[in-house]
C-alpha cells in the first residue's frame, strides 16, 4: 500500500537514530513532567508525585528498547557481539581452530587451482583476434600422423590445398597440429638439451588469427610456399620466458631440434601463443614447408 | 502488581480514534484522552506505538510548543491513518464479536 513510503521512512530513521533518539527523550520527559505537574497539582508530594508519575508511566529503558528505532542497530550491535564471542571461543581450542583452518585453506586453495586451471583452458576464449569465428575442423587430437582408414579428423595436404583454393566460405584455412612433437632440442650457445614442444603449421596460421609477434616477425604464406628453403620458427613467449631466459637476442639463433633439421630460431610470438588445449604447451611453430 | 500491557492492536485503535476526535495533540494529551489514569496500563507503550504509527505513515508529527512553553510533537492524523481507523474499528468489531459471543454479555 504505502510501503515504499514505509521503507523510505525506516531508511530515514536509520540515519538519524542519535537525533530521533533524543527527540524521543525529550518527549518522554516532558510527558513525566506534566504528569508529575499534575500530581502536585491535586496535592502529593514531591516524591509522591515523583514517584507516581513514573510508575504510570512505566519503564523508560524498557520502553525505548521497544522504539523501532532500536530494531536495527539491536540487530546489528548483537551481530557483532556473538562474532566477538565466536572468536574468543575460537581461541580457546587452539588446535581445533588451526586443523579446521587448514582444511578450508585446503578445499579453497584446491578449487581456485582449478578453476583458473579450467578457465584458462576452456571458459576464456582464445587471445586472437575474433575467436568466436573461429571453427576447428575435427577435434584437434590427430597430431598430424594417422593408420586408420577413413579418418573424418586428419586432412592432408593436397586436401588442405584443396580446400583452401576452393574456399568460399571460410575468411581463410590454415593447417594445425601436423606433427606436434615434444622434442629435446639445442639451442645455440647453449650445451644443454632443452625439452621443445615443436607444432608444425601452415604459413598463414598467425595472419590468420590476428596475432602480431612480441619481437621479430610471426610466421607468414611466404614462409610456407617452398620445400625446405625456410628454415624458419616461432618460439612462443612463455617458452622465451622459461626456457630461453627472455634472451633479448634470440632472434636468429639456431635451434637443433629433431624435426629434422637446423631451424633458424626467429621472433616470437606475444604470450597469446597459448595452445587452446594445453597451456603453453607449444614452444615452437615451424613451417609446414620444411 | 503486574501491569497488563494494552494489546499493540488496541492501541493503535485508541490514539487513532483520540486524534480523528481531537485533532492536533501531544503524546500527554493523547494519553489523558485516553484515560490512562489506572496505573495498571504503562502510559509509556505510548510512544513507540506512535513511532510505528509514524513510520506507517498513519500520522504525522511536527515540533511545537505546549501552553506551558515547553517544546513538544505534536501528531496529526493522515488520510491513510483515517482509512486504517476504519480497518482497525472492523477489526476490533470482529474479535469483541467473537468474544462476547462466547461470553454472554450478562455474565
Amino acid at each position: 500500500m504505502s510501503l515504499p513510503g514505509e521503507i523510505k521512512r525506516r531508511i530515514q530513521m536509520l540515519f538519524h537514530r542519535n537525533q530521533l533518539s533524543r527527540d524521543l527523550e525529550d518527549e518522554m520527559r516532558l510527558h513525566l513532567d506534566l504528569r508529575r505537574q499534575q500530581q502536585l497539582d491535586r496535592g502529593l508530594t514531591e516524591s509522591a508525585a515523583a514517584r507516581t508519575a513514573h510508575l504510570t508511566f512505566g519503564n523508560t529503558a524498557r520502553i525505548k528498547e521497544k522504539s523501532p528505532m532500536t530494531w536495527g542497530s539491536e540487530t546489528l550491535e548483537s551481530f557483532f557481539a556473538d562474532v566477538a564471542y565466536g572468536t574468543r571461543a575460537l581461541f580457546r581450542s587452539p588446535a581445533l581452530t588451526v586443523v579446521a583452518l587448514l582444511s578450508l585453506a585446503l578445499g579453497i586453495g584446491a578449487h581456485a587451482a582449478i578453476f583458473s586451471l579450467l578457465d584458462a583452458v576452456m571458459l576464456r576464449s582464445l587471445p586472437v583476434k575474433d575467436p568466436q569465428q573461429l571453427v576447428l575442423f575435427g577435434e584437434g587430437h590427430m597430431r598430424g600422423i594417422g593408420d586408420d582408414v577413413a579418418l573424418t579428423q586428419l586432412f592432408s595436404n593436397p586436401f588442405f590445398r584443396q580446400f583452401r583454393q576452393h574456399n568460399t566460405v571460410f575468411s581463410d584455412v590454415a593447417g594445425i597440429f601436423s606433427r606436434t612433437n615434444e622434442v629435446h632440442g639445442f639451442v645455440e650457445g647453449d650445451n644443454e638439451p632443452q625439452p621443445i614442444t615443436a607444432q608444425v603449421i601452415t604459413g598463414n596460421y598467425f595472419p590468420l588469427l590476428g596475432v602480431h609477434a612480441y619481437i621479430g616477425r610471426t610466421l607468414i604464406d611466404a614462409d610456407d610456399n617452398s620445400e625446405g628453403d625456410h628454415p624458419v620458427a616461432v618460439v612462443s613467449y612463455a617458452w622465451w620466458e622459461r626456457g630461453l631466459a627472455q634472451d633479448p637476442n634470440v632472434l636468429g639463433k639456431k635451434i637443433k631440434a629433431r624435426l629434422g633439421h637446423l631451424l633458424h630460431r626467429r621472433r616470437r610470438s606475444a604470450r597469446v601463443l597459448r595452445h587452446h588445449r594445453r597451456r603453453s604447451s607449444t614452444g615452437l611453430g615451424s613451417p609446414r614447408a620444411n | 502488581m503486574s501491569r497488563d500491557e494494552i494489546p499493540p492492536g488496541t492501541l493503535y485503535l485508541l490514539i487513532l480514534k483520540t486524534l480523528a476526535l481531537r485533532g492536533v495533540l501531544h503524546g500527554y494529551e493523547i494519553a489523558e484522552s485516553i484515560q490512562y489514569h489506572s496505573e495498571d496500563v504503562e502510559e509509556g507503550s505510548l510512544y513507540p506505538a506512535l513511532q510505528r504509527m509514524l513510520i506507517k505513515g498513519w500520522v504525522t508529527a511536527k515540533w511545537g510548543v505546549t501552553a506551558g512553553n515547553r517544546r513538544a510533537r505534536y501528531y496529526t492524523l493522515t488520510a491513510d491513518g483515517k482509512k486504517q481507523l476504519a480497518i482497525e474499528l472492523r477489526k476490533f468489531d470482529r474479535v469483541m464479536g467473537a468474544v462476547t459471543r462466547v461470553i454472554p454479555a450478562s455474565l
